[in-house]
């Protein structure tokens, strides 16, 4: 697929004759990897769609005036942290729901195999990485998993590097703890 | 299902730098030593449907305003409309009162000419307007000007070329 820079995009979308195409050469450009990182942070596929639409729909009424003092993909993907934080938050504030339960709820997507295909290591390293607070996965999944810099995180998030690291570095010691003490528990 | 891989960067993990891998290594062995894989099925056609749903959304919501708004706009409308009825409703009593005070007030007699002065009614009746008694507050039959200007000793004529 061609990648479109984001003056190309923007332009399209701002003229009204070639909004809607230039809007779906947007979403066709960045869907792919907005959803890996929702679909990390939800992990029900359900959840994951409805997040990344929201995203997109809050994308579509902020596009008229975006201002292109930053990169159109840390925008959109600034959005679609933001919503996938709200979404999880949500989840915790239900009636009769605590945290242990939420997580429960997350894992279980790990457990159907239309949904996962990882083997046992990787479920592991999945549980946990579900357990850690929202924020602190959505650090660690950006950092471990996507490899993005401290300062394009901090982009993101509007959290300092500094922040960023001690959480990166809390996040990764829990999750080595948890992955180990698993393994201990129900050895393969 | 479609096992599309998910991950956002061809280098996955390794575009952290050296000292980075080796903080990592050193912190967490274990983690470290996990493959790197995408374990999360996408669902088959996900993302050719995706833009496609996106725009029909935004669409529809284009169209009507949500029920949300409306429900917002009553909250604020409902009490401010109250307001002003109340406001209506006792200014419109107090105002018929008033009404009242005045028709009592305005029974003319011939004793309430005694209240006008000449100067006044010499300056109305040459104004250029259709002057009538009523402007100055009395309401008096032909008749009864007559008979004041009679009880006042007033010369007709006198008065006309005056005017």
């Amino acid at each position: 697929m061609t990648e479109h820079t984001d003056k190309e995009l923007l332009a399209l979308f701002r003229d009204e004759q070639s909004r809607n195409y230039g809007f779906n050469l947007l979403m066709r450009q960045h869907q792919q990897r907005l959803y890996g990182f929702v679909r990390r942070m939800v992990t029900d596929p359900d959840d994951a769609k409805d997040v990344l639409q929201n995203t997109f729909i809050k994308a579509w009424h902020g596009l008229e005036t975006f201002r292109e003092d930053s990169q159109l993909y840390s925008w959109l993907y600034r959005i679609a942290h933001n919503e996938s934080i709200n979404h999880l938050n949500k989840k915790r504030r239900m009636p009769f729901v605590n945290n242990d339960t939420v997580t429960e709820q997350l894992c279980g997507t790990l457990d159907k195999s239309e949904h996962f295909s990882g083997d046992a290591i990787q479920q592991k390293l999945q549980r946990a990485v579900m357990r850690l607070p929202n924020k602190q996965r959505a650090v660690f999944i950006m950092k471990y998993f996507e490899a993005k810099k401290y300062t394009e995180i901090s982009a993101i998030t509007g959290t300092t590097v500094g922040a960023l690291k001690a959480t990166y570095h809390i996040a990764v010691k829990k999750i080595e703890e948890w992955v180990v003490a698993d393994q201990t528990k129900t050895p393969d | 299902m479609d096992r599309s891989n998910l991950r956002n960067t061809p280098d996955f993990r390794s575009g952290d730098d050296a000292l980075e891998r080796e903080e990592l290594q050193r912190l967490a062995p274990t983690l470290f030593g996990i493959p790197a894989e995408e374990p999360f099925k996408v669902p088959a056609h996900f993302f050719d449907r995706l833009s496609h749903e996106v725009q029909a959304m935004v669409v529809e919501q284009e169209k009507k305003p949500s029920a949300f708004t409306w429900l917002w706009r009553l909250a604020i409308a409902t009490p401010v409309l109250l307001v002003l009825l109340g406001a209506w409703w006792f200014l419109r009593d107090s105002g018929t009162v008033k009404n009242v005070a005045v028709v009592e007030e305005t029974s003319p007699t011939i004793e309430d000419l005694d209240d006008v002065d000449e100067v006044d009614l010499f300056a109305a009746l040459a104004s250029d307007e259709a002057v009538t008694m009523n402007t100055l507050g009395v309401d008096l039959t032909d008749d009864e000007l007559l008979d004041y200007l009679e009880q006042e000793h007033t010369d007709l004529n006198e008065l006309i070329s005056e005017l």
